[in-house]
């Protein structure tokens, strides 16, 4: 939620990142695998939430994780091995969604003018959806409506926990241009359950 | 692709950023508090698709079987070559019989000795040089096959 929410000291951080990389690289047995189980929700995050497909999810977490094994020797500690692997999977299922010719992001203009309420679709009630569970899955599907690249900003935001500048280092985004991202895809989230909950406009 | 993203305002940021964090953990029953902790709520727990539990494993194979396959391939490769070097061989060596059967008959028929004289001390001498090769060739390979047990 923070702007910056190190686990640990970012020298600590980075010490165990160049431990890591350097027995995947000496090829030390496991140490690949141990790699990918720590890594590997932050990089079914990313992608799940670009392609939203689970044996699409799967192939192409495959494909960025053999990405990483092949040039993980490429890697030079500038940034953290997260945001690094971050990066790969990110570009990965990018890739994937421009072979599919599927937007990234919604153009500003047209964000504007949407409501997530309309684009959610028919399926949900506003009218008698009150429950907090209703509201939930209301949000989910809002949520699930919303372009790949917003889905993933907020999941690596508020799941993850990743700060803005590495989420910047992982899309190749500028920090403000993710900060609007983020603002935005909250503002009409927030309208939707505003009218449900009387919050005075 | 897209329309460049306009900037948000820092003060609207900041503003929304602390009402979410505000609403984190809070108790408050007012209306927009109820609003931001649902959204919070959503937010960080979004529906996803389950990770495979053997994924990890099932990646780590993976990235260590192209050197397995190209061996793999290679010997592959290997073997089809032989095979068909063979039946290149096979295939010239009927067509050279087909052709040819009948005259090397007729030679060897016109023949009074089919061999030369001498031809059996040579035979026996080139044995004895290949069985020599075959035992020189044999005796490196005993201290390097002794080495690997101990």
């Amino acid at each position: 939620m923070t702007d910056a929410q190190p686990s640990l000291s970012p020298s600590a951080d980075a010490d165990a990142d160049a431990a890591l990389v350097q027995a995947v690289l000496a090829g030390a047995p496991g140490a690949f695998e141990g790699l990918v189980r720590q890594y590997q929700g932050l990089c079914w995050h990313i992608v799940d939430r670009m392609v939203r497909h689970p044996e699409d999810t799967r192939e192409l977490c495959q494909e960025a994780f053999l990405r990483v094994h092949r040039y993980l020797h490429q890697y030079r500690s500038e940034s953290p091995l997260k945001a690094w692997i971050g990066q790969v999977a990110y570009s990965v299922a990018k890739r994937h969604l421009e072979r599919r010719r599927i937007p990234l992001a919604e153009a500003a203009d047209g964000a504007d003018g949407m409501t997530l309420a309309e684009s959610v679709g028919q399926d949900f009630d506003l009218e008698t959806a009150c429950a907090e569970d209703e509201a939930q899955t209301l949000l989910h599907a809002a949520i699930e409506a919303l372009p790949p690249l917003q889905r993933t900003l907020l999941t690596l935001y508020h799941l993850d926990e990743v700060p803005i500048g590495e989420i910047a280092v992982m899309t190749g985004l500028a920090e403000g241009t993710i900060k609007s991202h983020l603002f935005r895809s909250r503002k009409h989230l927030r309208a939707i359950l505003e009218p449900r909950i009387g919050v005075p406009a | 692709m897209t329309a460049p993203t306009p900037i948000v305002d820092e003060r609207a940021w900041q503003t929304q950023e602390q009402a979410l964090r505000a609403a984190h953990g809070s108790e408050e029953s007012d209306a927009p508090s109820l609003a931001d902790r649902r959204l919070l709520r959503a937010l960080r727990e979004p529906a996803l698709s389950p990770l495979p539990v053997d994924f990890a494993a099932e990646v780590a194979r993976l990235a260590t079987a192209p050197t397995a396959a190209a061996r793999t391939a290679d010997t592959r490769l290997e073997r089809l070559l032989g095979v068909g070097l063979g039946i290149a061989l096979g295939a010239a060596a009927l067509t050279q019989g087909l052709e040819q059967g009948a005259e090397w008959l007729r030679i060897v028929g016109e023949q009074t000795s089919p061999l030369p004289p001498g031809t059996l001390r040579l035979g026996v001498a080139l044995a004895a040089c290949v069985g020599c090769s075959w035992l020189i060739g044999l005796l490196p390979r005993r201290p390097a096959r002794r080495s690997l047990r101990h």
